[in-house]
């Protein structure tokens, strides 16, 4: 039995579509009008092998805005009667100015396939485009064609009917940056509350079709319940100024990715050009941004050092002078133990989370961050993410409070839950001051090594649950990766500094409301019932260490860590507050460093199993709290906090089996 | 086809990785990092990585170039970029230390030894330095104008 699939053929007009039409159909084809209007409809058959082909020829067309006749008889027919393939047939000699287009069809969300036609007359112009290259700029497959002689049309068909046949596909759109995308994710809840409209339109072309002034679609919310939140929401825009901007967006990437597909139809690289073309490699964009973000650790350490070194100076000071100078003697110690124990260690690890902030601030506003989400893309697909999944997984070096509220661009609920489900493994601010502190005193040489590879270790466990919850709980097909390309820019120190505020504040309010709570929480434990010795074992926080302590021993944890780690579900900054009181580094005067250190429970085997605990256990109060918020459901909250429990633990029991072979055991 | 590029991109392509798989190897086998420290290469597998990358860029440009491929002298700029980069990094991490070491008794040593100052990332920088005034200043003033 023969298969039967349905191509219609796209492009603007004079591109050589009707003459690749009437080769592909010959006398098979059928010529009419298109329903209601007077613009000519054909259609015909071809076969190839076992398949039987319909091919429609779409009228000619710029764009798919609904300003003439020619553009609504094309978009309707590939929004109602999706064919199975879209070919858009682009004229190579004039290849820049036929990318409007393909950035409207990939919009579309059907499958596509670009035929570089009139490539014999574009080699002998000097213009050479890359087939492979388009494919992997625009996810679209691309084959060099040549109508007037029937060059390349059979090549054309095989990858028509492989793309129709191919199940899930990955697809690439256009990224409008984030103030537009949150319109776009504001009216995509909106219009989701018409089953009707969804069921007709793809809506996230809708929502961007309503940003860009589309009467026609706005005729079609008149009716729908959903028009009210509609017409809220787009009040709020300035539409004129919304579309210039959206239409930017869209010249802008054709620009960025001209060069790369077909280097010489432009007449020199620029320096964000020639960067890209490397930054943007196959092979070399994903080893790049590595070593650029392990650069970015190194320079973080380097540059706090220093001002981390000052605080705890000014700390120890200020301990000193506490417990000389002040009376009763609780006081003091509620004060040295309590505040500048608990409160006081913690600031000492602001200047690495504001540095960090910033070089992370740099990165983004330089433009880099955008390509970087670009080549991980390729490696997102491939383990069932979609690509926007990056940038709340890039927040999440942060905070993952935001970063798991960032989800909400994302469309799909299987996409957001899986991003959601993996966002608490990448290694937020509130870990690293544990990660500074343990790394520093038990790999002084190598601090900044094992800090990156805890980073690595958090996403790599993010991309093994993402695949492991794709394949079984959450089957499905990513959405389209967002594509931005803004160019290369040297960035303003003003913007990248209120970027690193803004999130540094956020972890600075952490510190003083929350930390500061848990801290005289911890001191009142660690100093009843009254009469025993602080911190001391017999102290409510040593019987409750020692409770929980048979769980953790074979990962070598102490009842110290162990309380820590009990007060770090509160926030996981809190572990090193804790072990600030627990070991008394305001009473006693020594730095919590020395302290751990000295411990002769605790070797560099134990700490790197602590680390990779803290890496992955039980997000902290807040990210649980945001994780029921943003999914609804107790269930997967419940499922997120004992999948990361059992991880760690797992992933901390081979460290202290593995470890010992590498680091000279315990 | 520029020649003098092509050595120049051949050359870095070969030397980084070298240096690189050394660093590597003395992080990896025990007892190879005093040796490795006398001829000023340290034992550092990331750092080897990152030389190993370099490397890499320049050893495409080197090929892209014999290629004479459209934009292939993108991989000389953006090694030399990398090389600057990397090297700048280093030196501010060495600085902080020192001054950590200095003003508060942190670790890092009271003093610089050659050791590490003298180190494949940053001495192999001062190629990319001279490679970039001969050729890339194009490349990099059109970066600091954008």
């Amino acid at each position: 039995m023969k298969n039967r699939i349905r191509i219609a053929l796209a492009g603007n007009p004079n591109v050589g579509k009707s003459t690749i039409f009437n080769t592909l159909t010959g006398s098979r084809q059928h010529v009419g009008n298109w329903p209601g209007v007077t613009v000519e409809k054909k259609s015909g058959f071809a076969t190839v092998g076992n398949t039987e082909i319909e091919i429609v020829d779409l009228p000619g067309t710029y764009s798919l805005t609904a300003y003439s006749v020619d553009e609504v008889v094309a978009r309707d027919y590939i929004i109602e009667e999706r064919p199975d393939v879209v070919i858009h047939i682009v004229d190579a000699t004039n290849f820049e100015r036929n990318l409007y287009l393909t950035t409207q069809l990939m919009e579309l969300g059907v499958p596509l396939v670009m035929a570089l036609n009139m490539s014999d007359e574009a080699e002998k112009k000097g213009v050479t485009i890359n087939p492979s290259r388009v494919k992997e700029y625009f996810e679209i497959p691309a084959v060099k064609t040549v109508g007037s002689r029937g060059e390349g049309l059979n090549e054309l068909l095989r990858t028509a009917i492989a793309e129709a046949g191919t199940s899930p596909h990955h697809e690439h759109s256009i990224g409008y940056g984030n103030e537009i995308e949150q319109h776009i994710a504001n009216l995509i809840i909106a219009l989701k509350t018409d089953p009707v409209l969804t069921a007709h339109y793809p809506p996230r072309w809708m929502a961007i079709r309503l940003l860009e002034g589309d009467e026609k679609i706005s005729d079609e919310i008149r009716s729908s319940p959903a028009f009210d939140a509609i017409t809220r929401e787009l009040a709020k825009i300035d539409l004129t100024l919304t579309e210039a901007a959206m239409a930017d967006r869209r010249y802008e990437l054709i620009a960025a990715f001209m060069p790369q597909v077909c280097p010489t139809c432009v007449r020199g690289m620029s320096a964000s050009d020639l960067i890209d073309h490397v930054a943007t490699n196959r092979y070399l964009g994903i080893p790049i941004f590595l070593a650029l973000m392990w650069g970015a650790f190194q320079l973080t350490f380097a540059f706090a050092a220093p001002f981390t070194s000052a605080i705890n100076f000014a700390m120890n000071a200020l301990g000193s002078a506490v417990t000389a100078g002040i009376r009763p003697e609780w006081l003091a110690s509620f004060i040295n133990n309590g505040i500048i124990g608990g409160v006081g260690t913690v600031l000492g690890f602001v200047p690495n989370i504001f540095i960090l902030f910033l070089i992370l601030a740099i990165l983004e506003d330089s433009g880099y961050l955008a390509r970087a989400a670009f080549v991980m893309d390729r490696l997102m697909y491939s383990i069932g993410l979609p690509g926007k999944s990056f940038i709340p997984m890039l927040i999440g070096f942060g905070c993952n409070v935001p970063a798991i509220m960032a989800t909400r661009t994302i469309e799909d609920r299987k996409d957001r839950l899986i991003t959601i489900l993996i966002n608490p493994f990448m290694s937020c601010g509130a870990r690293l001051p544990v990660y500074v502190l343990f790394a520093g005193v038990f790999f002084p040489h190598s601090a900044g090594t094992v800090i990156f590879f805890l980073y690595v270790l958090g996403i790599v466990i993010a991309i093994l649950s993402a695949k492991l919850f794709r394949l079984t709980i959450l089957p499905g097909k990513p959405a389209p990766f967002l594509m931005e390309m803004p160019p290369y820019r040297f960035p303003t120190g003003r913007t990248s500094l209120v970027h690193m505020w803004d999130r540094g504040s956020m972890y600075l309010q952490k510190a003083g409301l929350v930390i500061f709570g848990i801290a005289i929480i911890v001191w009142g434990l660690a100093s009843l019932p009254l009469g025993v010795a602080y911190g001391s074992e017999g102290s409510y926080v040593g019987i409750l260490g020692h409770v929980i302590q048979p769980v953790v021993a074979p990962l070598g944890f102490n009842w110290k860590i162990t309380v820590a780690l009990i007060f770090g579900f509160m926030a996981k900054e809190v572990v090193i507050g804790s072990l600030g009181v627990l070991y008394g580094v305001g009473e006693n005067h020594v730095a919590l460093g020395s302290a751990l250190h000295a411990d002769p429970t605790l070797s560099a085997v134990t700490a790197l199993a602590l680390l990779v605990f803290v890496l992955i256990y039980v997000p902290c109060m807040s990210s649980v709290a945001v994780i029921k918020k943003e999914t609804g459901s107790w269930k997967w909250t419940v499922f997120s906090v004992l999948y990361g429990l059992v991880i760690a633990y797992l992933a901390a029991l081979a460290v202290v089996h593995i470890a010992p072979f590498f680091i000279g055991g315990a | 086809m520029s020649t003098r590029k092509l050595v120049f991109s051949l050359g870095m392509g070969i030397v980084y990785p070298i240096l690189g798989i050394v660093q590597i190897l003395g992080g990896i086998v025990p007892g190879l990092a005093v040796s490795l420290n006398v001829l000023f290469i340290p034992a550092d597998i990331i750092q080897g990585f990152v030389l190993c990358l370099i490397g890499a860029v320049f050893l495409y440009g080197a090929a892209e170039i014999h290629q004479n491929r459209p934009g292939a002298e993108a991989f000389l700029y953006v090694g030399m970029l990398l090389s600057l980069i990397f090297c700048v990094i280093t030196l501010i991490d060495l600085g902080a230390q020192g001054a950590n070491a200095v003003l508060f008794g942190g670790d890092g040593g009271s003093s610089w030894p050659l050791t590490q100052v003298i180190i494949p990332i940053i001495y192999m920088a001062v190629p990319s330095v001279i490679g970039s005034y001969a050729w890339g200043r194009k490349f990099f003033s059109d970066l600091t104008e954008a």
